[in-house]
């Protein structure tokens, strides 16, 4: 059951007995607070672990591979774990890493267990086709698998308890551009207790930086030994496009849509969109450009989207969240490189926007009945650069928005886009073509605005990434011509889809 | 091709202090030759840095984080590094990254000398 349904479940009894709703209320939202928390800690040590020990070196998926299940193992305190991914060839699951004594869990018959190592080599020798076994299922139906009680559970082959016990699992499919590209199980907790959802809630964020790290060391063993540095560039760019939404949030009353389209060797711009809270009123809207271009730029990008993911969620102070996304950036990147990023919170029901700017390019607003940009910028410096005291003096601004209100923010690549005689396209022509164009809906504007620039610089060579997010401010009486509350990206806010 | 080249010379009031000219483009390329001359000076054993900019045109970001980083190195070692003369459009990039606030800015070189000296504690 998710967090959400939980809160429904409790408001439903507290209209029969409210003393009691109420208590068992407030000791819910304080369990999922300190969850929270647990959810952050973990990441960020992952990102640590996986940070010290793996360079472009040794990038290869076996070894990458085991340094993730040993850490899923620790945080989940289980006795054993494995990491398997699905071989194209025949979309059949293929173990890469196994742990501790990690049984086969699909039906097989005449195995004797002796030692660890044979039993890994078993593991790792069979291949389970989709659908098959637990493994087999969360990999097919893309979903979670908690079994507590594994002894009584028709899932789990008797012939496997034969031999050793299990007593509680957890699966979690690894995903990665919308696909599933492998699964992590962990078998039997430390102690005699069964697996929780509250393990579970642990697992599936590790696993879902697993899944993005696996994509980048199998499109980077893809890669021929000649040519590598131009590979390296493009493997960065494959990677950087797996990490972008792949469409824009429904959100009651607004239209948004946004677009990025990479250079060839300067890569590094993204964007995001998650909801902030459970009930969606509160959309975590992010722009950035990262300074470092090829895998490091790639691997930045990756790790600030998953800090700020993780710093975003039930915080409502945009600053608050780039503040601790700086402390971590800070640390983690080297010395030349920084991102500049807008984060701001899209507030659906008081409609404002709420927003920091740590050396990004300046939001752009247009009311309905003016054509005059207004730009807003913010003091702030580009994250990565300045340890947090000096970081603080970045501000938050609060956009207010009304019907025919048009927001757009945009990477430096727009405006520095060049024709062939190095001329800039410009804030200026920028500017009056969106003023023109501003009553639009948000998907027009940017394709259009994209045809603007392309006629600009009659094909002369994109130096740097372009991308822009727009969002249109609809009438208040056009609500109700939207789709109501619905989770419209992957898995940002988080765990409800696990079920 | 966008061109970028540069001259260095000791300033006038300190011979362990060097003034590097830059002039043209620092993109993704040409920061390498950047980085390349200003780093061998500091193996050298150069503790201060001014580097003129009123002759570059563009700076992109992998310019400005190279020379964050010579910053960096120059600093822990007790050193500076000063930005002389940006043009109005560098100092805009600047300003929009917030880093005007992390780089030392001149506007002559007198005010650079000025601006080392309130930090170095060797003449």
């Amino acid at each position: 059951m998710n967090l959400v349904s939980l809160f429904y479940i409790l408001v439903i009894a507290g209209l029969v007995y409210w003393v009691v709703t109420l208590r068992r209320g407030l000791t819910a939202s304080e369990e999922s607070l300190e969850l929270n928390q647990r959810e952050k800690k973990t990441i960020f040590m992952f990102l640590d672990r996986l940070g010290d020990r793996l360079t472009t070196a040794n990038l290869a998926l076996d070894p990458t591979l085991e340094i993730i299940t040993e850490y899923i193992l620790e945080v989940t305190d289980a006795e054993s774990g494995a990491a398997f991914v699905v071989d194209p060839a025949d979309n059949q699951l293929v173990a890469k890493a196994v742990l501790g004594m990690f049984p086969p869990l699909i039906p097989t018959t005449g195995y004797v267990l002796t030692k660890q190592k044979y039993l890994s080599e078993r593991v790792k020798r069979e291949r389970i086709p989709m659908g098959q076994g637990v493994l087999g299922m969360a990999a097919l139906t893309n979903q979670a698998i908690l079994i507590a009680d594994a002894a009584h559970d028709e899932r789990v082959p008797k012939e496997a308890l034969d031999h050793m016990p299990i007593r509680t699992i957890m699966v979690a499919p690894l995903r990665s551009g919308g696909k599933v590209v492998g699964v992590v199980a962990v078998v039997n907790k430390r102690g005699a207790g069964p697996f929780t959802e509250e393990d579970l809630h642990l697992l599936l964020p590790l696993s879902d930086q697993a899944a993005n790290t696996v994509a980048l060391v199998n499109l980077y063993a893809e890669l021929a030994a000649k040519q590598r540095i131009e590979q390296e560039l493009r493997v960065a760019h494959d990677f950087q496009q797996m990490l972008l939404p792949k469409k824009c949030p429904d959100i009651p009353g607004f239209e948004i849509s946004a677009f990025s389209m990479p250079a060839l060797e300067v890569g590094g711009d993204y964007y995001d969109f998650f909801f902030v809270d459970n009930e969606h009123r509160y959309l975590g809207v992010v722009i950035a450009d990262v300074s470092g271009k090829g895998i490091p730029g790639a691997l930045i990008m990756s790790l600030v989207r998953s800090t700020i993911r993780a710093e975003a969620r039930h915080n409502l102070s945009p600053r608050d969240v780039l503040m601790n996304a700086n402390g971590r950036t800070y640390q983690d990147t080297k010395e030349n490189v920084f991102v500049t990023i807008t984060y701001g919170i899209l507030d659906s029901v008081e409609r404002k926007f709420r927003f920091v700017r740590a050396g990004h390019e300046p939001l752009i607003k247009f009311r309905a009945d003016s054509p005059n940009a207004q730009l807003i910028s913010p003091d702030g410096i580009a994250m990565g650069m300045v340890e947090n005291d000096l970081f603080s003096m970045t501000e938050e601004a609060v956009v207010d928005l009304d019907g025919g209100d048009l927001v757009l923010l945009y990477t430096d690549g727009v405006v520095e886009a060049m024709d062939p005689e190095e001329e800039e396209y410009g804030q200026k022509r920028f500017f009056d073509f969106l003023s023109i164009n501003r009553s639009e809906p948000p998907k027009e504007i940017i394709e259009k605005s994209l045809e603007d620039i392309r006629e600009f610089t009659r094909g002369h060579a994109q130096h740097d990434d372009i991308t822009m997010i727009a969002i249109s401010v609809l009438d208040r009486d056009a609500q109700r011509e939207l789709p109501g509350l619905e989770t419209s990206i992957g898995r940002s806010t988080g765990l409800e889809e696990q079920g | 091709m966008k061109a970028f080249n540069y001259e260095s010379r000791e300033s006038a009031w300190n011979p362990g202090c060097i003034i590097f000219l830059l002039r043209g483009y620092i993109d993704a390329h040409t920061v390498i030759e950047f980085e390349k001359a200003v780093n061998s000076a500091i193996d050298e054993g150069v503790k201060q840095v001014v580097l003129d900019i009123s002759g570059l045109s563009y700076i992109s970001s992998a310019g400005i984080g190279a020379m964050m980083g010579l910053t960096r190195k120059l600093t822990q070692n007790g050193g500076d590094l000063i930005l002389l003369s940006p043009t109005p459009k560098v100092m805009a990039i600047l300003e929009g990254l917030g880093f005007t606030k992390i780089f030392k800015i001149a506007n002559t070189e007198e005010e650079a000398r000025e601006k080392l000296s309130d930090t170095s504690t060797s003449p």
